[in-house]
């Protein structure tokens, strides 16, 4: 018995010693990411793997540097603007997608979904062509309404959400429809708060995947007032390839309002990735 | 139509009914309660289609020019001294179409995996949707998009006149497309010594000038060039 004891311990420890082993390399590159910013250029080009703290004191300037040479502002500005907007239409157009197709009958509806199905399986870069001629004749580059665009509709939110809807019982349904209730009556009052679940793991990945998108923004947004953090860091590689202690402080600032978020959500992040099943 | 009519209607009446007793706070509390969803469905269809209306209608959405500069750590993105003198020099007004100048694209075709990159899709997007001109970047990476078919042939009759103009400074590449050719294709012009190296340095010494296989517009691609051998302050 007392074996038994020491040996679930001694699972227990081990299994302890591993995750803190990974959580220390997946901690890795952040913590280089922060220590490189507070380095001279010198220092960060340094190939001692042992030289990790600056030497010669920590360099904060460097991230005044930087954000006097880019206006991050605008550029967290332009960032959250894309990610609400893209997160409340892809929320919006799922939720009523996913119940038509879950809860309602309609001609075509195999056919349609199975579109919506074929979308998922294909690259997304197949739609970044007619997507951006879309976009450049309405005349919506370098603006928010184009960085949005894209994301407006979601294949894999109306996926989600439909696999939301038929999870649900069809007894509310039925009562609801018994006491004369509509079908937007019902979709709205009964079932769509039932999937607050979905929607929230739905915003939390179009949030990130909004955050992290980079191709988009960078044809759609030229202009330094009007792109996000992705893009613009992407400028400042150029600007400043070679001096890795600035464009490390940019990398710091930039990743800066997805830690916040992620602090703030925390709890719905992770089940999020529980309900869906996905990864971000 | 009928339908929606013969439905409307009733409804219509018996809303007025429910109202007809109450206050004007009353009736504006009613339709706020009852229908908020609705008013605000509304307000943002309308507002969303008048903004894209007005875009479609008034924003700027041709080009005079669109270059690309590939693998430069130079400011030669729009607003730059390079973006203004050319369009200084061409006499281009922007307030009518747009001069656009990217230098934000690393990427190498002439290695392994050099063009495995959202940069390089970026790029893919803009030559196949028509929109860009001309692409600069060293000899070996333009031979290599001039390879993949993506930049125009010099012998095509819609760029005679700068392959006539400079004829010197050809540079070829074999096509992948061996049924389209097996012998070398014109599809860049070696640019080295232009203003783009001695003035603007955006490349130290070796750049080529490939001009985009789709481009609406050849001949702002010759404007460029000669904007890139005349003098600095040369106007046309």
């Amino acid at each position: 018995m007392k074996s038994a004891e020491a040996k679930a311990r001694r699972n227990k420890i081990l299994t302890q010693i591993v995750l803190i082993i990974m959580a220390f390399i997946m901690l890795v590159p952040f913590a280089w990411m922060i220590l490189t910013a507070l380095k001279t250029n010198q220092e960060s080009i340094s190939v001692n793997p042992f030289y990790i703290f600056p030497a010669n004191g920590w360099h904060w300037e460097n991230f005044a540097t930087v954000w006097k040479s880019y206006n991050f502002i605008i550029l967290y500005k332009n960032t959250l603007l894309m990610i609400f907007f893209r997160v409340v239409c892809a929320c919006l157009t799922a939720t009523m997608a996913g119940y038509a197709f879950g809860r309602l009958k309609f001609p075509g509806k195999k056919i349609l979904f199975t579109m919506v199905l074929i979308q998922m399986m294909v690259p997304a870069q197949i739609f970044i062509i007619p997507q951006y001629l879309m976009v450049s004749k309405m005349g919506m580059l370098n603006t928010t309404f184009g960085l949005v665009w894209p994301g407006i509709v979601t294949a894999f939110g109306t996926y989600l959400l439909k696999t939301g809807y038929e999870g649900l019982p069809m007894d509310l349904e039925e009562a609801a429809n018994i006491d004369g209730c509509s079908v937007p009556g019902r979709f709205l009052h009964i079932m769509m708060p039932l999937t607050k679940s979905s929607m929230v793991s739905l915003g939390i990945f179009t949030a990130v995947f909004a955050f992290k998108d980079l191709m988009w923004p960078m044809i759609v947004c030229t202009n330094a007032s009007t792109t996000t953090l992705s893009a613009g860091l992407a400028k400042m590689q150029g600007q400043y390839g070679s001096e890795y202690p600035t464009m490390m402080a940019a990398a710091t600032l930039a990743v800066l309002p997805m830690v916040i978020i992620y602090v703030i959500f925390q709890k719905q992040f992770v089940e999020g990735i529980a309900t869906s099943g996905g990864k971000l | 139509m009928k339908g929606l009519r013969e439905r409307l209607g009733p409804w219509l009446e018996t809303e007025t009914e429910k109202m007809r007793g109450m206050t004007a706070r009353q009736r504006f509390s009613y339709i706020l309660t009852y229908y908020w969803l609705w008013i605000l469905g509304i307000i943002s269809v309308v507002s969303i289609s008048g903004y894209m209306i007005y875009r479609a209608a008034f924003a700027v959405k041709d080009y005079w020019f669109y270059g690309m500069y590939v693998n430069t750590m130079e400011n030669g993105g729009n607003g730059s001294p390079l973006w203004r003198d050319f369009v200084m020099y061409a006499g281009y007004d922007t307030s009518v179409k747009k001069v656009e100048m990217n230098a934000s694209a690393w990427f190498d075709p002439s290695v392994r995996g050099g063009t495995n990159n959202s940069y390089y899709q970026a790029f893919v997007a803009l030559v196949e949707s028509g929109d860009l001109d001309v692409v600069v970047m060293g000899r070996e990476g333009l031979q290599g998009i001039g390879s993949s078919g993506r930049l125009l042939d010099l012998k095509d009759p819609k760029c005679a006149a700068i392959a006539e103009k400079y004829a010197d400074r050809i540079v070829t590449c074999i096509p992948y497309d061996t049924e389209y050719s097996e012998d070398p294709v014109p599809v860049g012009i070696d640019i080295s010594d232009s203003l783009l190296v001695t003035k603007y340095h955006l490349y130290e010494d070796d750049c080529v000038l490939g001009i985009s296989a789709y481009t609406q517009r050849p001949e702002s691609a010759e404007v460029f060039l000669d904007f890139l051998f005349s003098e600095p302050q040369e106007a046309k």
